[in-house]
């Protein structure tokens, strides 16, 4: 490889590494552009070690590269040598051996996939490393002599790929795929059902009078052989769930199941070993089999999802802290101590209250209180943990444990220590409770008569039986499973993740539901903002920029980005210094050196500051009006400050719910906001501001009391424990990679407008699922009719079973994808 | 008559030997990760394993048999 000759791009060109556009003054290499040194680095160091058809080892569309991330320290990984986080982090250790599970967000691609398989080029401690794409997560195995985690991590960060590292306690709360044990178990029965269904198959041919003896016996000693995996191993997680369902004084939907299981095992075993007869195992193993690809359907696993979290999650693994020698090194979070000196940089959170001892510090808590404002802080101020630092860096010293801080004093809320939903129990399993009670009545009346109005003891056991056999309710087990499954998987394909079938019938109940606002109604990011009124000069923009660059409000940062297209370097030195004062929820006002003043704010401030506002515009949305030497110029307007089809939404739903709005902000900067939907939501007294996160929690706990049943949408942390106090807690996300709080369900923000759809179709599914249930119902008055008789022999039961099973699938599938609102479906 | 027993027999041995196919890719992993594998189909002649000397894949069964004892 030549040495590299560095010169300057001239056109806009798409750099090499991550296909973005090149800014004026990139980096060229061997012919091709960079936008940024950090790019041309990974592409050299890929281009050295042979590795470099990874620009060509995707059919896609453009370079697969991440852009570089900013450039690490050498101690920002020191945490990563700490022996006690290592035991925590590596999956496994021995000597020439250790084991890793790292959480890649960057993967996107099949080129990533190939450069991260090939790892071992770039570091050949690396033994072998493996992606898994649908969870973008990277199995590293590697040698202890020869490597190390800190060694790989900074080999990742340096292509490019930074490994999301958190503590392994957060990352085993995540729903476990579908473990190995449930695919053999299937596997198992459909297997044992296959080759029993072709040994009864003569049985059936023969018709009544029943193959000759040999052939019957040898076929039904081979079921019964067959039987035997399906009895112990297959359906072993019925028994097992009957058994802690009737420990628990609870008839769940698997009692019935193991009652019919077992004694289609006894009888069939009477039958071949004394009574010489074919038995009923091919039903039991159609049961079983039926029963588990029930229960693998309804086992939906969003990869990248994780509903469970707490606030461990949210931190840091490590800290920076500067020692009294005045160096800095980091530190594992776990053993910040009381009093240590910290220093946090730009987007990190503080993670423990401290005091500031830089001079001055911008906080952004929007995360933390739903506040979209950010805080300034001076020196000796007090700041609380979970706030994010924007701009420069600064120290910190801490005054509390990360455990008694102010965001971790929410977890010790009551709430988080009970499991959530404990005593509920699903439409399922409450019907099984009179379900089974029937049965046995049932059955037990048919004994009584045979025994002692016909006298007749032989004809008695058979009835007793067959009921039990007949009645074992696996088609009314399956209307759920397949229902919610198809209903999870329509849905999930909208944006809507619902963590199980569970939540959607909880879903189907709900009267109340209740919005947080910033991030949830309103998008997160600030929104592109849009410039109406006289056409003002380089140099008022220019003097526009310098007073809105003073400020962190999310107006005047969109008012920062929009104006910097405009106004190059030059112009803006050009206009010199101000003297710049923010009042906060008012506006800022600038007096520049020149002599020119500038003033951004509400069109009411304005006017008290002194500027004449005979042209002003009228605006309904959130704006920042300008004036210029006391003339007014114009208003920012920001445009799709709430997300698309918010107001519809409210409208369909108000008819139906009780609708409520919780608000970290204040009224006063929310003016604009009320005036808008206040009529959307029903009346002012559904919208309340200036909720701390404890409000939040007791304002659902109150309707929770009330007897509502309550649907709670969140996006931070601050709604962490009304998402847990709800019956049904959905985080919104901007797109399904973000973390998110511990919810029920995780919805996209761009599919937030269907939600009474949803709602519908929620309710639609439990309608569907009593439909099916009662279809059911219908298979075992037929059943049970012909048991009593003492005329359900083996074939009709073979028949009748898997029939009235299959019957219930296809209904319940199909209606469930038909009976999909059009939005659904989509 | 003896003829379909030992009919029998070879039937439920090919069963058999598909169970224990279908049981052996169940424990190497094959149904934990369903769609990277048709990503990997992608890479052509330099792709992972192809770079790696005979030492190295050599430590790589190690590697798998050392895996296995941790999982147990």
């Amino acid at each position: 490889m030549n040495s590299p000759a560095t010169s300057s791009v001239a056109a806009k060109e798409q750099c090499a590494h991550c296909g973005l556009d090149c800014p004026d003054n990139g980096i060229a290499l061997d012919g091709a552009a960079f936008c940024c040194e950090g790019c041309r680095i990974v592409y050299q160091m890929l281009a050295e070690n042979d590795l470099d058809s990874y620009y060509c080892a995707a059919p896609t569309d453009g370079s697969p590269g991440n852009r570089a991330a900013a450039e690490i320290d050498p101690g920002d990984f020191d945490y990563l040598e700490d022996e006690s986080l290592l035991a925590r982090l590596l999956d496994f250790r021995s000597d020439t051996l250790a084991i890793a599970r790292l959480n890649i967000p960057g993967i996107h691609c099949a080129s990533c996939v190939w450069l991260l398989e090939n790892l071992h080029k770039l570091d050949p401690g690396v033994l072998q490393s493996e992606v898994n794409f649908m969870r973008k997560e990277l199995l590293l195995r590697f040698d202890p002599r020869r490597s190390s985690l800190r060694a790989v991590v900074e080999l990742l960060h340096k292509i490019a790929y930074p490994p999301d590292i958190r503590l392994a306690a957060a990352r085993s709360a995540e729903p476990p795929k579908t473990p190995r044990i449930e695919w053999l178990r299937l596997g198992v029965a459909g297997f044992c059902f296959g080759n029993i269904m072709l040994f009864s198959f003569p049985e059936y041919l023969a018709g009544a009078q029943g193959l000759s003896g040999e052939f019957g016996q040898l076929f039904a000693w081979l079921n019964l052989a067959l039987s035997l995996p399906v009895l112990l191993f297959s359906a072993a997680p019925f028994f097992r769930s009957a058994l802690t369902g009737l420990r628990g004084g609870n008839v769940n939907i698997d009692v019935p199941i193991a009652l019919g299981i077992v004694v289609l095992f006894l009888r069939s075993l009477v039958d071949i070993a004394v009574l010489g007869a074919p038995g009923f195992l091919d039903s039991m193993a159609a049961l079983v089999f039926l029963l588990l690809l029930g229960r693998m359907f309804q086992r939906k696993t969003y990869d990248r999802l994780a509903f469970d979290r707490d606030y461990a999650a949210y931190f840091p693994l490590s800290v920076r802290i500067e020692t009294t020698e005045g160096r800095t090194t980091t530190r594992s979070l776990d053993q910040l101590e009381v009093g240590d000196i910290i220093v946090v940089r730009n987007g990190e959170l503080i993670p423990a209250d401290a005091l500031l001892l830089s001079d001055s510090a911008a906080l952004d808590y929007s995360f933390v209180t739903g506040e979209s404002a950010a805080q300034h802080s001076a020196k000796n101020d007090l700041v609380y943990a979970g706030g994010r630092l924007t701009g420069s860096p600064a120290r910190f010293q801490t005054i509390k444990p990360v455990s008694q801080s102010y965001l971790t004093d929410l977890w010790n809320n009551g709430i988080f220590a009970d499991e959530k939903h404990a005593g509920f129990s699903d439409l399922t399993n409450r019907f099984s409770k009179y379900f089974t009670f029937g049965v046995v009545v049932v059955a037990a009346a048919a004994g009584l008569y045979w025994a002692l109005a016909a006298g007749d003891w032989s004809a008695a056991a058979d009835a007793v039986t067959a009921s039990l056999i007949v009645a074992c309710p696996c088609a009314l087990a399956l209307a759920a499973p397949f229902t919610f499954g198809t209903s999870l998987g329509l849905l999930a394909r909208r944006g809507l993740y619902v963590k199980n079938s569970e939540t959607l019938e909880l879903l189907a109940a709900t009267s109340a539901i209740v919005f947080d606002k910033t991030g949830t109604l309103t998008s997160a990011e600030p929104a592109q903002l849009r410039y109406h009124g006289l056409e003002c000069t380089v140099q008022e923009a220019a003097m526009t920029l310098n007073t809105a660059q003073a400020s962190n409000h999310p107006l005047s940062r969109g008012i920062v980005s929009v104006l910097r297209e405009q106004v190059d370097a030059d112009d803006l030195s050009a206009v010199g210094d101000a003297i710049i004062d923010e009042v906060a929820g008012k506006g800022l006002r600038a007096d520049f050196y020149s002599g020119h003043q500038v003033l951004i704010g509400a069109a009411e401030w304005l006017r008290e500051q002194g500027a004449d506002m005979s042209g002003e515009l009228p605006t309904r949305e959130s704006a920042a009006h300008i004036a210029v030497d006391g003339r007014y110029m114009g208003a920012f307007v920001q445009k799709n400050y709430l997300r698309r089809g918010i107001r519809a939404m409210l409208e369909k739903l108000r008819g139906a719910f009780n609708i409520y709005l919780l608000s970290g902000d204040t009224p006063q900067q929310e003016a604009d906001f009320v005036n808008m939907l206040s009529g959307a939501f029903g009346g002012k007294q559904h919208l309340r501001f200036g909720r701390s996160p404890q409000d939040k929690l007791e304002f659902l706990d109150e309707l929770e009391r009330g007897g509502a049943t309550t649907l709670m949408l969140g996006d931070g942390l601050n709604d962490a424990g009304a998402l847990r106090r709800s019956t049904v807690g959905v985080a919104v996300v901007e797109n399904n990679a973000a973390f998110t709080p511990a919810s029920d369900a995780i919805l996209e923000a761009r599919a937030l407008a269907g939600l009474p759809q949803f709602l519908q179709y929620a309710r639609r599914g439990l309608g569907i699922v009593k439909l099916s249930i009662l279809l059911s119902l219908l298979y075992n008055v037929v059943g049970l009719t012909l048991a009593v008789q003492g005329l359900l022999s083996p074939l009709v039961s073979a028949v009748l079973m898997p029939l009235s099973s299959i019957t219930v699938i296809v209904f319940s599938t199909l209606s469930a994808r038909l009976l999909a609102p059009r939005e659904v479906k989509q | 008559m003896s003829v379909i027993v030992v009919l029998i027999g070879c039937s439920l041995l090919l069963a058999l030997g598909f169970l224990s196919a279908f049981v052996w890719a169940v424990r190497s992993g094959q149904f934990d990760d369903s769609y990277t594998p048709s990503m990997r189909i992608l890479f052509d002649g330099r792709g992972a394993n192809k770079g790696i000397s005979q030492s190295e894949a050599q430590e790589k069964n190690s590697v798998r048999r050392s895996d296995k004892l941790h999982k147990q």
